[in-house]
């Protein structure tokens, strides 16, 4: 199910439909931060590409994140305006908000001075020019990777506690670059399932540190979301990241994803997963289910991580999911 | 996910749409907590239009069988998505939970 949109007053709004695009473009968390400000819900299109002549070195493999999408509603300034004030404040990565014209005739421009090295960005620039030279940064970078063998390559984030807990929002993100460079339609629903489980439970028992046992009663999880609730909003628990790093190779695909719980002892999973008599236990479903959707499953030494891989080669007898 | 509910006396037809997924797990959890308060005899659930379900779903509906037969009800579901049964299989959760047209 997803979240309903969610709409935002602006004076855009009430003047009838428009249909534009927005574009931001920034580091991944920071960009998020800014979407949910600004009631934007869309995704189409997610890359991480080098970042040209970028005025500070060690930001030089900060990774990009490019939103394309359709907005319903264009924000209403001051939000805007806040955002980019937080930013000037800030050592948060450069970036880029970008307004489309509307039927209204309104467009707005605002760029971080940093930005420039990727955008050239200036206030009268048209955003059909932005969208542009987002695109063709973007197509580069599909490029560089398909210049190999295959299409291959790596990306990884570092989402919140918060922005990792909507995994479904985040599978978007992944499903838009998988399905871009190899076109596995096929694989995306189970690979999207499992993802998603190993994702709830980065954040669940890993940087919630939410038992399983707390699901174990029969009117149990009503208490177990309203605890998740409590501590998403702890910045104790809120602070901790979750790491997801996508690699494709020629022969296979793999998802890492690390968390910042104090971890587990992964022999407790395999016995949740393998002790058959536990089968009508409410929780180490997840568990079972990723190992049914992918090919192979391994779980950090720590406890604080899982590698999710899944083969791509041409294979006569894919299982159901 | 929509979720119509029909109450005959003691027994209750549960119609689920749509994908139960993590957004959706917490409402899902709160109508089959209140089907266990309004002490319902016996509980129908139709997910044959549900395309996919979170472990938190099925965890929640593990809950509610189990509470069911421990308060010596029944539950039962009368048609499932085929994402669903081959999920079921694969976890072997099929043989556990009463499937009325298996």
């Amino acid at each position: 199910m997803r979240t309903p949109r969610r709409s935002h007053p602006s004076s855009a709004e009430t003047a009838g439909p428009v249909s534009d695009t927005l574009v931001v473009v920034g580091e991944a968390g920071e960009a998020w931060t800014a979407l949910e400000a600004l009631r934007f819900v869309p995704l189409l299109r997610v890359e991480r590409v080098a970042r040209p002549a970028w005025p500070d070195p060690s930001n030089a493999g900060t990774p990009l994140l490019y939103l394309l999408g359709r907005c319903a509603a264009l924000p209403d300034t001051p939000a805007i305006t806040g955002w980019l004030d937080r930013l000037a404040v800030t050592d948060s990565p450069p970036a880029a908000l970008v307004l489309p014209r509307t039927e209204s005739g309104w467009c707005a421009l605002a760029a971080h001075p940093q930005c420039c090295g990727l955008l050239s960005a200036q206030p009268t620039l048209d955003v059909t020019e932005v969208e542009r030279v987002v695109t063709a940064a973007r197509r580069a970078q599909v490029r560089r990777w398909r210049r190999g063998r295959a299409p291959t390559g790596r990306l990884a984030w570092n989402f919140s506690t918060a922005e990792a807990a909507d995994g479904e929002r985040i599978w978007l993100l992944l499903a838009s670059v998988l399905a871009d460079l190899r076109g596995l339609d096929e694989e995306l629903p189970r690979l999207g399932m499992a993802f998603t489980e190993a994702l709830t439970n980065a954040v669940e028992h890993g940087n919630l540190e939410l038992a399983s046992s707390l699901k174990d009663e029969d009117d149990s999880m009503g208490r177990f979301y309203a605890e998740r609730g409590r501590r998403l909003a702890d910045p104790r628990y809120a602070a901790r990241r979750v790491r997801v790093e996508l690699q494709i190779r020629e022969e296979y695909l793999q998802i890492r994803l690390r968390n910042q719980g104090p971890g587990f002892r992964p022999s407790d999973a395999v016995r949740t997963r393998f002790d058959l008599p536990h089968r009508l236990h409410p929780y180490g479903l997840g568990l079972r289910m990723i190992e049914g959707l992918v090919d192979e499953i391994e779980i950090a030494p720590d406890g604080r991580g899982m590698t999710l891989r899944s083969d791509l080669s041409p294979r006569p007898h894919r299982r159901a999911a | 996910m929509i979720v119509q509910r029909t109450l005959q006396g003691a027994q209750v037809h549960l119609k689920v749409s749509g994908a139960i997924d993590n957004a959706a797990a917490p409402e899902f959890s709160n109508t089959l907590a209140d089907l266990t308060q309004r002490e319902c005899e016996v509980a129908t659930l139709d997910l044959s239009d549900v395309p996919r379900i979170c472990s938190a779903a099925i965890g929640t509906l593990i809950l509610f069988f189990r509470s069911q037969t421990r308060l010596g009800r029944s539950a039962e579901i009368e048609g499932m998505h085929q994402n669903l049964r081959e999920l079921f299989h694969t976890i072997r959760l099929d043989d556990v939970l009463h499937l009325k047209d298996a």
